[in-house]
């Protein structure tokens, strides 16, 4: 998936146009990976923004925690507190039969996108 | 030496020095603010905190000491600004970006490098200019009449103070000046042309293509139009406070240098005073009030309030600040009462214009011995005497310059020349003013003092009438008219139509005289200069 994802990137930055639209295409597929990141396991937020970063999907970490809300409130993700040894309780999330079923949907479009996306681009 | 606080984020305790700590305050309450109106806000915000504690307790953890506003800035640069964290997934990316260049132009009074409240220095930081060249200007639009330091006091309650340290570093970071608003203009002018060509070029394909592209078309369109509407309103925004600024510096100057008497003198309609202020005037030879003191502070503060109103709110357009709700509430409120007592005060002044009378007198010229009556202006009292290159003799008087003295009240008389019904010059004199009341008006023109003189072929008459010096004006008038019969002649000075009021015709013909008197006589009920009895068509028909 990372790799799909830097196909879409071009390394010129010079425009800012090109900064906008790369900006635009990580916020479409954020949601998208976030779902898939809660769903390998549960995590605390800071678990998906290491790897958010980790792969340049997030330039600010404050861009998560709107989006995870977001999804909460839509009933997408559930969270559950949980003792921390080197510190105070966290809050970990997971994927509701609702979210589950949404990420499969999302998982298809992206597929058949990228698909679509790269035959046009070759 | 530092002072240290100690704080709880989120069940973690960190020591932490006070700026940084006002800094970090500051973030979540914009956080705070930023996220208020949206569902789940309070929540997003703890989460934030929590996040924010966790990369703090790293930070520390590698040092040990009290945290400093270098770490709170780096997380801050971690964690983003408010805009850039939103939550909804339409709202369009370009809003993030370009409120951030709205955002880091940001004009503060600089507290640090002040002098008096930090206005210039803030100015010298958003311009890119020492602010000791803002000082001069300040400076310099004092002595041109406290202009400078009503504008200063102005820009003091309106320009925020860069209280923290975010201020500071906004104040400081990106600093706005003619190249990068330029830049900014053909920034927004080239995203605009490259938005209309792509807008038309999918215009043109949208009938052949299927409904979703059209749909494309459609939002592209609109999100023109808004980036387009965004960027007329800034636009109509900075003209008119250009405007109003300008309005008001430009009603400012006339007043500051009326009130504290930098003409040479005040005129108006046919009256001159010299020597003294508006103010001054007001009080002297208009106000009829036992309180001219009390009149006059709150007339200047009924006039000077939208003035100031003008140039204040100028300023805030140009610079596109908040609107302070409280300081124009009392100022409408200042001016409501200034205008109300104004009001009160000014009634008895008002009234005193009520009454009119008018008082004609009767001259003739005995012993008129000869065709032509000479008319003069009388120079003796009036003008300073050109005299010859050893101080002696007296050559003539210099018409140019009236002598008039400081603070008294001198009024243009009229003057007609009219045809007589028989063979005699005849002179009338008509006074005229006003009074509460007829008597009023009869001896305000008792007060009225107009000085002439007629001998058997002259008539000598002074430039100006003077009110006494206690006498308030009431619209006290001269006129002067004078009766000519036919077949008889006038020769009138050229000094005459410069000082005293006369029709325009008359003017006209006497301005370009080049003789110091041109004589005239009646001539089919028209006046026509002896000189050219010929050119009829040239006469002055009789009034």
């Amino acid at each position: 998936m990372q790799n799909n994802v830097m196909v879409f990137v071009p390394s010129n930055n010079r425009n800012m146009n090109i900064e906008k639209t790369k900006a635009q295409m990580r916020k479409g597929v954020l949601e998208l990976c976030t779902l898939a990141i809660i769903s390998e396991k549960d995590v605390y937020a800071s678990d998906i923004i290491e790897e958010l970063k980790s792969s340049d999907l997030i330039v600010v970490e404050g861009t998560l925690y709107p989006l995870l809300t977001r999804l909460k409130n839509d009933g997408l993700l559930q969270y559950r507190w949980e003792e921390s040894t080197s510190g105070p309780p966290r809050k970990y999330y997971q994927l509701t039969k609702e979210g589950e079923d949404s990420l499969t949907a999302l998982k298809q479009s992206w597929k058949e996108l990228s698909i679509a996306v790269d035959k046009i681009i070759k | 030496m530092e002072k240290t606080l100690s704080i709880n984020i989120n069940g973690w305790v960190f020591n932490i020095n006070e700026d940084a700590y006002h800094l970090l305050s500051e973030y979540f309450e914009n956080i705070t603010k930023y996220f208020s109106k949206e569902e789940g806000g309070a929540e997003i915000v703890s989460d934030i905190e929590a996040r924010v504690a966790e990369l703090l307790k790293e930070k520390i953890n590698e040092s040990e000491t009290a945290v400093n506003i270098q770490q709170i800035q780096e997380i801050m640069e971690i964690m983003g600004q408010p805009y850039e964290m939103e939550a909804d997934a339409d709202d369009s990316i370009g809003e993030g970006s370009k409120r951030t260049n709205f955002g880091s132009r940001k004009l503060f009074r600089d507290t640090d490098n002040s002098h008096i409240a930090g206005v210039a220095a803030g100015l010298g930081t958003y311009f890119k200019l020492d602010p000791i060249f803002i000082r001069i200007a300040f400076l310099l639009l004092i002595f041109t009449g406290g202009v400078g330091v009503i504008l200063y006091i102005a820009l003091w309650i309106l320009i925020p103070e860069a209280a923290s340290i975010s201020d500071k570093i906004r104040m400081e970071g990106k600093k706005v000046d003619i190249k990068n608003i330029e830049d900014k203009v053909k920034e927004e002018a080239a995203y605009l042309s490259d938005r209309l060509s792509e807008f038309s070029t999918e215009a043109k394909d949208a009938y052949h293509k299927t409904r979703p592209v059209r749909k494309k078309g459609i939002k592209k369109a609109e999100e023109m139009i808004k980036s387009t509407g965004r960027i007329i309103l800034r636009l109509l925004k900075f003209l008119l406070g250009f405007i109003l600024f300008l309005t008001g510096v430009g009603l400012l100057i006339p007043f500051v240098i009326f009130f504290f008497n930098w003409v040479p003198g005040l005129e108006f309609e046919t009256f001159t005073v010299h020597g003294i202020s508006l103010p001054q005037f007001l009080s002297t030879y208009l106000f009829d009030t036992k309180h001219p003191l009390i009149l006059l502070s709150t007339l200047t503060i009924t006039i000077l309030i939208p003035v100031i109103m003008l140039i204040f709110n100028g300023i805030r357009f140009l610079f596109n600040f908040k609107r302070k709700k409280l300081v124009g509430a009392i100022a409408v409120q200042i001016w409501l009462a200034a205008f109300i007592i104004t009001l009160g005060f000014s009634y008895t002044t008002l009234t005193a214009f009520k009454a009119d009378a008018v008082n004609i007198t009767h001259y003739d010229f005995d012993e008129m011995n000869s065709d032509t009556l000479y008319i003069k202006l009388n120079k003796q009292s009036y003008f300073q005497d050109v005299l010859t290159g050893d101080h002696k003799t007296v050559l003539s008087q210099d018409e140019n310059f009236p002598i008039l003295h400081k603070g008294e009240f001198y009024g243009v008389p009229r003057f007609r020349i009219r045809l007589s019904d028989n063979d005699d010059f005849k002179l009338k004199i008509f006074y005229s003013a006003s009074g509460h009341k007829d008597e009023d008006a009869h001896r305000n023109i008792q007060m009225t003092e107009y000085v002439f003189d007629i001998d058997s072929s002259t008539l000598v008459l002074d430039p100006y009438f003077k009110l006494q010096p206690s006498q308030k004006w009431r619209d006290q008038e001269v006129k002067i008219e004078l009766f000519v019969p036919s077949q008889r002649y006038v020769s009138i000075e050229t000094s005459i139509p410069k000082y005293l009021k006369m029709s325009y015709k008359w003017r006209r013909r006497l301005e370009y005289q080049k003789a110091k008197a041109s004589y005239w006589y009646l001539e089919d009920d028209r006046f026509v200069e002896a000189s050219e009895m010929m050119m009829a068509a040239d006469s002055v028909a009789v009034e």
